[in-house]
């Protein structure tokens, strides 16, 4: 579906910190959405943990270098690293071009299957992108 | 929000004291200038690409990665910080970081226009006068919190800073100093004197006032003090300083935003190098002819 101009594939989870989440039996792929990308801007720099490495959900598995900001990559449910995505973080620009496809940041085993209820469907996440639209719109005014 | 008016701190303490704050979840702003010269990464910088370290080592000049963007930065005493840290839910900040850039920037540019210097945002996040950067910036999310930090050039060391960055070759040195001071404006080329700290805090407090409201002078506290001093520790370690950063097929030297002293990759010879001012190559220079003397005639020209 489309949103506020974003497109929002049906059949992801997603959450709030604009991580998609493409679940496959005990796997998951995990990238930016494309609002998520939007409100990073172009993207310079991207680093992940490596392979084998358990990570609990929320915690720091890299980071985004976009411009003249530094942020953390936070995992949306916890696992282990099977694979990080190399075309990604030698060409960063992916994040931003195909953030559904091509841009997507780690594959993981999935360790805990209940966190994949405290995540949003499609339906959800656009209720969620239009309310930030929406704040962001009243940012401008402040500034 | 809390005013930490810090004056003069050593070196480590003009960045560890915004980190600390990050990792507190504390909001403030910090206002501040380093008693002694240092040289700061962007988290992002690889260490070995971008600075001589032995250069740096022999003249005593301490390293320190810290945890916003940006590039790598020469700080010392003839520059005033201002650092302000939020919490990621605070209202005031957007989702897009470097939109809050305008707002954040305004009481410096505010403070070099009472100065009588013409300075304006030169988006996303420089200040400039006449298209000369005289202020750099960067932001990063930082535990819990999101800092913002920058600073005001009162004089800058162009020779030194031009001896820090790891170059190729010693002769693309005088070039990379002349390539910065075309570019780079400090408070200095624009008054007759030079003011001091106090000043220039005083304006960067009226300046934030305006825009973030009624400002409460505080000091550090233990706990803030202490969880810096141990962010010292982390942030100039050897091991954090050689964390693998991007790489650079040719060296690429970013001058201001869309300026940058590079390595033309559409020649053979490695060591020619173009200074390219968004997309516009304004000088190049190679080392296999005369190009000293080509470099004196533009400079002359300049």
């Amino acid at each position: 579906m489309q949103v506020e101009g974003y497109n929002i594939p049906e059949d992801f989870f997603y959450d709030t910190n604009n991580y998609w989440i493409k679940v496959n039996n005990d796997e998951a792929i995990i990238g930016i959405s494309a609002y998520g990308q939007s409100t990073i801007g172009d993207v310079l720099y991207v680093d992940t943990i490596d392979k084998g490495n358990y990570i609990k959900k929320l915690e720091d598995a890299g980071s985004v270098e976009a411009g003249k900001w530094v942020g953390r990559i936070i995992v949306p449910i916890s696992g282990t690293i099977l694979e990080k995505n190399g075309a990604v973080i030698k060409e960063p620009g992916l994040l931003n071009s195909d953030p559904y496809g091509k841009g997507w940041i780690l594959r993981l085993q999935i360790n805990e299957k209940n966190e994949l209820n405290e995540l949003m469907d499609a339906k959800a996440y656009a209720k969620w992108v239009q309310e930030q639209v929406a704040k962001e719109q009243e940012d401008e005014m402040l500034i | 929000m809390k005013l930490y008016n810090l004056g003069r701190v050593s070196w480590w303490e003009s960045q560890c004291y915004y980190h600390a704050l990050s990792y507190l979840g504390r909001e403030g702003l910090i206002i501040c200038s380093p008693t002694s010269a240092y040289v700061c990464l962007g988290l992002h910088d690889d260490l070995k690409s971008e600075i001589a370290v032995d250069y740096c080592q022999k003249k005593n000049i301490p390293l320190l990665r810290r945890e916003t963007g940006g590039g790598v930065v020469y700080l010392d005493s003839n520059q005033v910080f201002y650092q302000m840290v939020l919490r990621r839910d605070n209202p005031l900040l957007p989702l897009q970081r470097g939109r809050f850039y305008p707002y954040f920037l305004k009481p410096a540019i505010l403070t070099y226009r009472k100065l009588g210097i013409p300075a304006q945002l030169h988006a996303p996040a420089d200040i400039t006068v006449k298209g000369r950067k005289c202020s750099g910036n960067a932001a990063g999310d930082i535990g819990e919190s999101v800092a913002y930090v920058g600073n005001i050039l009162l004089d800058f060391d162009y020779e030194r800073m031009s001896r820090v960055l790891r170059i190729p070759c010693p002769e693309v040195q005088p070039f990379l100093n002349w390539s910065m001071q075309l570019y780079m404006t400090t408070i200095k080329d624009w008054l007759d004197y030079i003011p001091g700290y106090q000043e220039i805090a005083g304006m960067l407090v009226e300046g934030f006032s305006q825009t973030l409201g009624e400002l409460y002078p505080a000091e550090l506290d233990l706990e803030v003090i202490e969880v810096a001093a141990k962010l010292y520790t982390k942030l100039t370690g050897s091991k954090w300083l050689s964390l693998p950063g991007r790489k650079q097929q040719q060296r690429r030297i970013k001058i201001a935003e869309g300026v940058y002293l590079e390595e033309d990759a559409q020649m053979e010879e490695r060591s020619t190098f173009a200074l390219n001012d968004n997309g516009e190559v304004m000088a190049t220079f190679s080392f296999t002819d005369k190009s000293l003397y080509q470099l004196q005639q533009i400079m002359s020209q300049t």
